[in-house]
């Protein structure tokens, strides 16, 4: 990929840019004071819904994020279910499930090779000209190929089955729109292994560095907070559809429902700073009952994984703390190789299900119900579509708590002491920037689900004086 | 080599995303900005500059007049660039007033009280409309030497058969039980628009199951045109293959409630825009 220079602007405080925004505080010794993170976007998708026919929710919804649109789609289209009163048939509730998965494999396998490869691979304080992806595939261009090829992988089956990479077409109230032909089965089961060795090299990769690293790893970002996300019946990892759990710091059961009661569990704050809110668990109020999500929150909630070679690295990640849940955010990573191995293991055990090739797609649809919540965990946490219509199928209201929220809090508090921590108030450095931007990024997010950043995020931070006055500013975008 | 770069507006990055999975530009071309996958402050001089997403922030438009300026050539991307796209329902009036409530806000962008298309602030070479455009029309736009074949109508690219004798009687609204594969939507009664909405995306959706929804907008018949001759245009297909009342068509397409104009109703309803050549419009 044609890269060029990348250039470091120190600038008065006028505008800013870019789509991410931290402002660092300092106090009198030009120490870090506080610090927040501003998400800068904003387009209504839940109001501007209102008025709408539901059917129309999973080709709207998915122009939330063009990185996870699958997400948004599948989400929608399990809301769509409830509103018209039907469920989807057997076959097409897996073939769903499946192009989930292959959402998970590309979305996942980008994240780590490609947009935070660069950190492990290069180095912190390497030249920003050369750390982005481009400099892994001079380093090591056979890994970078199998990349690559990982996830187009995941984008090739999602476009088997619902004809776009992008903004796919495929579920609708009570299935889907087409089954799966036998001859793409062969080919989706024929390329897998290769996908499991590649995420596997990764694992091992970044197992390695966080052995050399573990002072890094360990003062980086490390603090208690709630967990959530979708398990199986008994507790094992679950990506599409499931009972939502909540774990307490220790790891403690909190809570386990079913996610259409989620507004009974789930409460949102607003911060004047940003457009993101921030969710929490309602009987803890905010901030007490703030909580993760993501791969290290599900991580944390799960008690296993139901897939042998995921679960023996699960075994890994619960002894890291003790059994307690993993703490430090640099592990979001490690648990997002976790559950790409998950996601595609889960390929072979839909690939192998006598109901995967069935040609019964769609059920009937049924009288409208009024109200419809549907429940998956995207790549980057839980997803949550919520929609009520009337008589007809007219939307009268909507409430969307997209994945990266789930993560507000949390971002802000690691931006926070990362920070803190490495941040020199009397000036600014390169690889302090990088760092603080290394606290964002390890959460994948997908800002307000439009300004996710590939590579590094354009920044722009302040730093400001006890009395208000901005000191320093530098930016990179 | 061809340098360029990709200023994403307030959009959903699926255009990037689409842009990216056209990998065969990475060894031809110089990408130079795009913020999504590199670093890099400043638009610097380029070739091409693709925009993508809506004017919806005043920090958008800061961003747009500043990097035309260092453009020869000015590509506008996708439909929320050109005709507003899904995230103009946000002009309806409530949920502007939404908007500007949240403008009150500290330390972010503030809104504009309505969104607007690129071409409404700066001169546009060329459209590639699409949500998003295939990565085959990406490379049709960056790769000028490329002989690239589009149908005048997604209905050409579609493939499903027009049957004369089956004629529905009233609209289906969405799939109610299986759409039948290789029969034309309209015949099984479903409120497609692939016959004047602009061919080159190989129509996946129609062939998919889904009706045509018109997210590259209108085809070059129409986009000159006012949307009454569009819209006209949709009434004389429905009118010669189904036997669905006039009015009910009718109202099926200037409903808000129906899938059509999801895309592009705010932009072609209204007349504050200049005509778009179609020789401009990929």
């Amino acid at each position: 990929m044609a890269v060029s220079a990348q250039k470091i602007t120190i600038s008065p405080v006028t505008r800013i840019e870019g789509h991410a925004k931290i402002t660092i505080y300092l106090d009198d010794q030009g120490k870090v004071a506080d610090s927040l993170f501003h998400v800068e976007q904003f387009r209504g998708f839940e109001k501007f819904s209102e008025g709408r026919m539901f059917y129309e929710m999973p080709q709207i919804t998915p122009r939330t994020c063009g990185i996870c649109p699958v997400s948004h789609h599948l989400a929608s289209t399990k809301a769509c279910d409830v509103v018209a009163g039907t469920v989807p048939t057997p076959t097409a509730h897996k073939l769903r499930d499946l192009m989930h998965m292959g959402q998970v494999i590309q979305s996942h396998g980008m994240h780590f090779f490609e947009l935070a490869g660069p950190d492990f691979v290069l180095g912190w304080d390497a030249d920003p000209k050369i750390r982005h992806v481009g400099g892994i595939v001079a380093a090591n261009p056979d890994l970078a190929v199998k990349a690559v090829q990982l996830r187009a992988y995941g984008q090739k089956i999602i476009k088997l089955l619902g004809e776009r990479r992008v903004h796919p077409i495929f579920g609708v109230p009570g299935g889907v729109t087409k089954p799966l032909l036998a001859a793409d089965r062969e080919w989706i089961l024929s390329e897998l292994d290769r996908h499991i060795a590649t995420t596997q090299v990764g694992l091992e990769f970044f197992k390695d560095w966080a052995m050399g690293h573990a002072e890094m790893v360990n003062e980086f970002a490390v603090f208690p907070s709630g967990y959530m996300g979708l398990v199986q019946a008994d507790g094992a990892l679950e990506l599409y559809h499931g009972n939502l759990r909540m774990v307490d710091s220790d790891g403690a059961f909190l809570e386990e429902f079913d996610p259409s009661d989620y507004l009974n569990y789930i409460g949102e704050h607003v911060n004047n700073y940003t457009y993101l809110k921030a969710p929490f668990y309602k009987k803890r109020g905010y901030p007490d009952g703030v909580y993760r999500v993501g791969p290290l929150g599900r991580l944390n909630t799960a008690s296993h994984i139901s897939t042998p070679i995921a679960q023996s690295e699960m075994k890994i990640w619960k002894s890291l703390n003790g059994g307690k849940p993993v703490e430090g955010t640099l592990y979001y990573h490690y648990a997002r190789l976790i559950e790409t191995v998950y996601a595609l293991e889960r390929v072979r055990e839909l690939m192998d299900d006598p109901d995967i090739l069935g040609n019964d797609v769609t059920n009937p649809v049924g009288q409208i119900t009024g109200e419809g919540v549907g429940v998956l965990e995207a790549p980057r946490g839980t997803l949550f579509h919520h929609y009520w219509t009337d008589d007809n199928g007219v939307i009268t209201k909507v409430n969307m708590i997209v994945a990266t929220a789930g993560n507000a809090w949390a971002m802000n508090h690691s931006v926070n002491m990362v920070a803190r921590r490495y941040v020199d108030g009397n000036h600014l450095q390169e690889g302090m920037l990088n760092r603080v931007e290394g606290a964002i990024r390890a959460h994948d997010p997908c800002l307000s689900c439009s300004t996710h950043a590939m590579g590094q995020m354009p920044l722009h931070i302040e730093l400001v004086g006890p009395d208000g006055e901005v000191l320093d500013t530098l930016r990179r975008d | 080599m061809k340098r360029f770069a990709v200023l994403q507006l307030s959009g959903c990055a699926g255009c990037e995303v689409s842009l990216i999975n056209a990998d065969e530009w990475v060894n031809r071309f110089e990408l130079v900005y795009m913020p999504l996958v590199i670093s890099v402050y400043d638009v610097p001089e380029v070739d091409v500059l693709l925009i993508s997403g809506g004017v919806r922030t005043d920090e958008d438009l800061y961003k747009l007049r500043q990097a035309v300026r260092r453009a020869r050539q000015v590509v506008a991307v996708g439909t929320c660039a050109i005709s507003g796209g899904v995230a103009n329902l946000g002009d309806r009036d409530e949920v502007r007033e939404l908007f500007l409530a949240g403008a009150q806000r500290y330390h972010v962008p503030r809104l504009l009280p309505k969104s607007h298309p690129v071409d409404s602030y700066v001169h546009v070479d060329l459209y590639l409309p699409g949500c998003p455009p295939t990565s085959e029309l990406f490379m049709a736009v960056l790769d000028e030497g490329r002989e690239f074949k589009a149908s005048k109508i997604v209905c050409q690219e579609c493939g499903r058969t027009k049957l004369r004798d089956m004629r529905p009687t009233s609209l289906v609204g969405f799939q109610r039980g299986h759409v039948l594969p290789d029969i034309c939507l309209i015949n099984q009664g479903y409120l497609c628009v692939g016959s004047s909405t602009r061919g080159g995306c190989r129509a996946p959706c129609p062939r998919a199951g889904h009706p045509c929804v018109g997210c590259r907008g209108p085809s070059d018949v129409f986009i000159e045109q006012e949307s009454a001759v569009w819209l006209k245009s949709i009434k004389r297909v429905f009118a010669s293959m189904t036997e669905i009342a006039e009015q009910e068509i009718d109202e099926a397409l200037r409903s808000p409630q129906l899938a059509l104009f999801l895309f592009q109703f705010a932009d072609y309803a209204g007349g504050e825009r200049a005509v778009r050549p179609k020789e401009r419009v990929l």
